[in-house]
């Protein structure tokens, strides 16, 4: 931007005046009050001012521009304007305004004319690059503003720490301007985060970070989750009413399910109490029926079987009696010729003597020991040579035998004992060594005489025909006996006298064996006959035991009969017995059944109604401990955490916003203007006061003169006016790179020659990159050639 | 024809803990039966049917408050019929309905049904017949309802009025969605021949276009809401019901208003500059009978942010209870006071400037790099 004319028609003190400005060096010149001071103000003023004013706040405004605004002034002026034209890159721009009764602002610009103040502001804003604090504090700053920043700069709280206080006068013009560090804003930051985010906030998931081991965190909680965990408690004391509340409902529920049910089971025992003794009636009257019933059943079989009986029973015994003599007849015939056989073989019998088996057993042993002593008397081998003498005779006599032994035919040979026997003269018997025999020869005797005795007994000539003999007798006798038993098998204990006797009783004629099975299998199918009849013989007499008689029997039925008629009518005067227990076929039982449903039902009844009770006191002791509305009071404290936690957004979103701003400072402006502040001091100053920047990203910057570390308190004026200078041209350099604008107003009142002299240099050396305004009292400057000289 | 006077979900009980008027708020609960009474025995009613949740629990009810509105009751010239709802459910053993039938002993006019079958009343010549289908519990087991034993009922006599009273929410009318609070279908309602439902539980009337004369409306189901405003949440102004029935069963019904209480809580968000206009403009339509409570946002000069709590305290005044939350409301950071307060090139004026679009937050930087400014 470049300012080409300033003019109004009055502000302050001055009217009707306009002056034409030149690129480069300006030099405004006049006496004191002439208002060259004013035009500086007319210049800011009229870029920054808005048109419409403010009585309240403004009134500093009108007090100073507005020409008869002074209470008791004589001057007229109710308002006050001022008109700029100058030039950017697009073109020249036209800014009027007029401050009072028909405030206006106009902004004519390379496209058209704006009235609108915001539209105005904006184009502004792109032709100036900066606002009011740029321009108003430091560029177009008239005497008194200048020396007000210069105030600024200086004037530190702090006055006794000159290093510190000399730092934020530079510093206070630009990025912490306002003295406030970055370093501090973000260490505010940080501190409200953590004030609502403790240490143990999880701000991305919006949770309390998870804790080694359940629990809460009890220190460093921040507002976030102090207010979290207020919620919590609240929603768990709504949680927790909500539950018991569920239990109390659950255990009413219960209880009234339990209580209809014991009242239902009460119903059905009383119910069926009612009718229980009748039902029992009933079912006795039922069961006496049934019993009739079958009663009668066995009656109308009795009766019906009964004769049918007799008559079989009596056609089953003929029969049986034409099979018995069918039998007999038989039998005798059978049995007759074997009774015959019998008396023979008894008779013969009885005209046999028969040996005794003893006899033949004496017999037998006797021979049997004749036998042994004869042949003791054998087995001799003597060679007799005998010669008789006289003529005796000699007989020889088997002392075994006792016969005579013809010794001539033997040739003298003797092979058995002998008596030798000379009639008359000797005897002599010859036998076997160790054989006494005589003894043998009398034993041989005597049994011979045995035998012979019972030979002789039974008539018989030896010992096998009287074994014959007794063979023959017990063949009789075996005959005998099979024939007896032949008899006694067929007759048992019925001798066949007795047969022949009943045979001789039958009269009437027999039918054939074949005819009567015949007639029998007719009557009775294959049953036997005879257990038929023994049956049908029991069945009639238990019958006749049971009912008497046939007759006895039809009267039984007769009665049973009107017995059950009777118990009918009973019946069907207790059909109002409900159906469903007319199904019950024990009452008793099913009513004690019920009493114990009743009681079981009661029982559950009770512990629903304790545990109901329970649970009632139970919510009922909880809601005593809550001392506030839990709904409402779960609502106020998620609403605090909400806030909570939307206040934490904000600021974490303001450290955002932060971050990003810092960023842009990374390039480090301050360096650029204290590089080049220190430059412009140095030579303003002739290398006498020098600045020393010990951090490099920050404008701590030292001064010294001499070695000597300036403070406050040694400043002069002029050195103040130096510091001023520098500053301003090195944020002009910094801020227009490409030129800018700048307004001097008497910048050197206090400096010495050779600082003017230097200074007066700096500022010939800035107009040839910036316009520079140079307002000034002095007359010696005009002379300087290259410059627009304005005298007002 | 039989009239009955028709309300429910009192509440009686409510102390409204969390606010600073609860002792009126609770009063005006009970303080308004006497207008319904009178307003009942003015309109010759023969019944005030009370359908469920006269009161807020079955265990901290002070026996005084119950003689109080029993005595009210007393007054009535028919017959008061008191179901028992899901808050006051009945339970024989609770205290709450013992206290009441003993208090009731000495007043020949109030029935309180608490079985599950028909109640017979003779009233100037009028067989009524009631069927109520009570509460004995806070929940109802899941899709439950006490409407069973009624279906059974033989309704044929048409010379008697059958009058259905039941508490519990209704399909389409009340929030249950699982079911716990005695639901009960229009169709399974409809189905049942009685003369008239009369409903509790939901604190919404409806039908929700009855006059304020007796006209008649075609319908057969009547909730008469809440007789006083509970809470904010139930949006609706206290009314009773009359309901009047013919002998050919026409069915006339009217809308009673009967508790000016209301509860209201409005977000206004404030502008800089406006915010006494806007103030006056967004509480002008709720009357002072009213329980406010108001969240305020946006941002505001620094001049109307530093007077917002004698404005606001002073707006709020005219109501019963007027209180408001003011954390979402910030002063206006303008950029014309950021270039007032700090140098254009100072950071702080940058970093503030990025934050204009976020009021709250331009706010919260700006007391903050005020007070560092202050503290230098």
């Amino acid at each position: 931007m470049k300012i080409q004319q300033i003019s109004c028609t009055q502000f302050a003190g001055i009217r009707n005046k306009s002056i034409s400005l030149t690129d480069g060096l300006n030099v405004i010149y006049g006496k004191n009050e002439s208002g060259k001071s004013t035009l500086v103000n007319l210049l800011s003023r009229t870029l920054f001012q808005n048109a419409r004013i403010d009585g309240r706040k403004d009134k500093e405004f009108r007090e100073l521009y507005f020409p008869g605004a002074k209470r008791g002034s004589s001057v007229a002026g109710d308002f006050a304007d001022g008109s700029i034209l100058f030039t950017s890159e697009k073109g020249v721009y036209t800014l009027s305004k007029e401050w009072g009764q028909d405030a206006r602002c106009t902004l004519s610009t390379p496209e058209g004319v704006i009235r609108d103040p915001k539209k105005i502001e904006e184009a502004l804003r792109e032709v100036l690059l900066y606002g009011e604090g740029v321009y108003g504090e430091l560029l177009f700053s008239s005497q008194r503003n200048a020396d007000l920043s210069l105030a600024a700069m200086l004037d530190a709280a702090r006055k006794t720490d000159a290093k510190q206080e000399i730092m934020e006068a530079v510093t206070i013009a630009f990025a912490e301007s306002d003295g406030i560090s970055v370093d501090s804003i973000e260490a505010a930051i940080q501190g409200k985060i953590e004030e609502l985010a403790g240490k143990h906030w999880d701000v991305a998931n919006g949770l309390p970070l998870r804790k080694a081991g359940a629990g809460r965190w009890t220190k460093e909680l921040g507002k976030v989750l102090a207010a979290y965990y207020q919620w919590q408690d609240a929603k768990a004391v709504l949680e927790e009413i909500v539950r018991l509340e569920a239990a109390a409902d659950q255990a009413a529920i219960e209880y009234s399910r339990q209580n209809d049910s014991a009242q239902a089971a009460e119903s059905a025992y009383e119910s069926f109490q009612r009718f229980a003794g009748r039902l029992q009636d009933q079912q006795d009257l039922k069961k006496a029926m049934a019993r009739i019933n079958d009663d009668l059943e066995k009656y109308r079989e009795a009766v019906e079987r009964w004769p049918r009986m007799i008559k079989g029973l009596a056609q089953s015994r003929a029969l049986q009696q034409q099979r018995d003599n069918r039998m007999r007849l038989d039998m005798y015939e059978t049995l007759k010729a074997t009774a015959e056989e019998k008396q023979q073989l008894k008779a013969k019998l009885v005209d046999i003597s028969c040996p005794e088996p003893t006899e033949l057993q004496v017999v037998k042993t006797a021979q049997r020991n004749l036998t042994h002593w004869e042949n003791q008397l054998c087995g001799m081998n003597v060679q007799a040579a005998i010669e008789m003498f006289g003529g005796q005779q000699i007989e020889m006599t088997s002392l075994r035998t006792g016969q005579k032994l013809d010794l001539a035919g033997c040739n003298g040979r003797i092979t058995e004992a002998v008596r030798l026997e000379v009639p008359g003269v000797m005897t002599m018997e010859l036998s076997p060594v160790d054989v006494d025999a005589k003894a043998i020869e009398g034993q041989i005797g005597e049994a011979r005489a045995a035998i012979s005795d019972i030979l002789s007994k039974y008539q018989v000539s030896s010992v096998e025909e009287l074994e014959a003999l007794a063979g023959n007798v017990a063949e009789d006798k075996a005959k005998l006996a099979l024939v007896e038993a032949k008899l006694i098998a067929a007759l048992g204990e019925t001798s066949f006298a007795e047969l022949e006797q009943s045979v001789a009783m039958i009269t009437a004629p027999v039918a054939e064996k074949d005819v009567i099975d015949r007639e029998i299998y007719q009557l009775l199918g294959g049953k036997d006959l005879d257990k038929t009849i023994i049956a049908t013989d029991a069945r009639i007499e238990a019958y006749t035991s049971q009912y008497g008689s046939v007759e006895a029997l039809q009267e039984q039925i007769t009665e049973a009969r009107c017995e059950l008629a009777k118990m009918q009518d009973a019946l069907a005067a207790g059909e109002e017995i409900p159906a469903d227990f007319q199904e019950i076929t024990n009452p008793e039982q099913y009513l004690a059944m019920l009493k114990q449903e009743v009681t079981t039902k009661r029982q559950r009844r009770e512990e629903a109604l304790t545990a109901k009770t329970a649970a009632g006191s139970k919510l009922e002791h909880y809601l005593e401990t809550v001392t506030v509305a839990p709904a409402a009071n779960l609502e106020k404290a998620e609403r605090d955490f909400r806030e909570q936690q939307a206040l934490l957004d904000c600021w974490l979103h303001i450290a955002a916003v932060f971050a990003d701003q810092k960023e842009v400072l990374t390039d480090n402006p301050m360096q650029d203007i204290a590089e080049r502040f220190a430059h412009y001091l140095g030579v303003v100053s002739g290398g006498k006061v020098v600045s020393d920047f010990p951090e490099k990203d920050k404008l701590a910057m030292e001064i010294y003169s001499d070695n000597q570390v300036l403070d406050y308190g040694k400043l002069s004026e002029g050195t103040k006016e130096t510091v001023s200078l520098a500053f301003r041209l090195a944020v002009l350099d910094h801020l227009f790179p490409e030129g800018g604008v700048i307004v001097f107003d008497d910048p050197f009142a206090n400096m010495d020659a050779d600082r003017t002299g230097a200074a007066w240099q700096l500022i010939r050396d800035a107009a040839q990159r910036h316009q520079v305004l140079f307002f000034t009292c002095r007359e010696d400057y005009p002379e300087e050639s290259a410059a627009n000289l304005i005298q007002i | 024809m039989i009239k009955i006077f028709v309300t429910g979900d009192n509440h009686i009980g409510l102390k409204y803990a969390s606010h600073p008027q609860g002792p009126v708020l609770a009063a005006a609960r009970l303080e308004a039966f006497q207008g319904m009474v009178a307003n009942a025995n003015a309109q010759q009613c023969d019944f005030f049917v009370i359908t469920g949740d006269l009161f807020e629990n079955t265990y901290g009810i002070a026996k005084k408050e119950i003689e109080k509105l029993t005595e009210v009751f007393a007054q009535f010239q028919g017959i008061v019929a008191v179901l028992p709802g899901n808050h006051d459910y009945y339970d024989e053993e609770g205290k709450l309905w013992q206290q009441f039938q003993d208090v009731i002993k000495t007043k020949d006019n109030i029935l309180l049904l608490t079985e599950y079958r028909p109640y017979r009343l003779s009233m100037n010549d009028a067989e009524v017949m009631l069927y109520p289908a009570l509460c004995t519990s806070l929940h109802s087991a899941p899709g439950e309802n006490n409407l069973g034993w009624i279906k059974n009922q033989d309704m044929s006599d048409s010379h008697c009025y059958h009058i259905g009273i039941a508490h519990g929410a209704v399909v389409g009318e009340t929030i249950d969605s699982e079911g716990q609070y005695f639901l009960m279908s229009r169709e399974e309602l409809a189905d049942i021949p009685v003369d008239v439902w009369l409903l509790g539980h939901t604190h919404v009337p409806f039908p929700q276009n009855l006059g304020l004369d007796l006209a008649p409306t075609g319908e057969k189901i009547f909730n008469p809401g809440t007789h006083v405003q509970t809470d904010v949440s139930c949006n609706t102004s206290g009314v009773c019901f009359i309901i009047a029935i013919s002998e050919d069963k026409t069915i006339c019904a009217q809308q009673i208003p009967s508790g000016p209480l209301r509860f209201c809580r409005k977000h206004i968000t404030l502008t800089a500059g406006e915010m006494e206009t806007i103030l006056e403009r967004e509480l002008a339509d709720i009357p002072d009978n009213s329980v406010v409570d108001v969240v305020f946002s946006g941002a505001v000069t620094i001049e109307e942010y530093e007077s917002r709590a004698s404005l606001f305290q002073q707006a709020l005044s005219r109501f019963i209870e007027g209180t408001y939350r003011d954390g979402a409301l910030s002063k206006l950071i303008s950029e014309e006071l950021i270039r007032r307060e700090f140098p254009e090139t100072s950071f702080s004026a940058g970093l503030l400037l990025a934050l204009l679009d976020k009021p709250q937050e331009a706010q919260l930087a700006y007391e903050l790099l005020k007070s560092l400014k202050e503290a230098k």
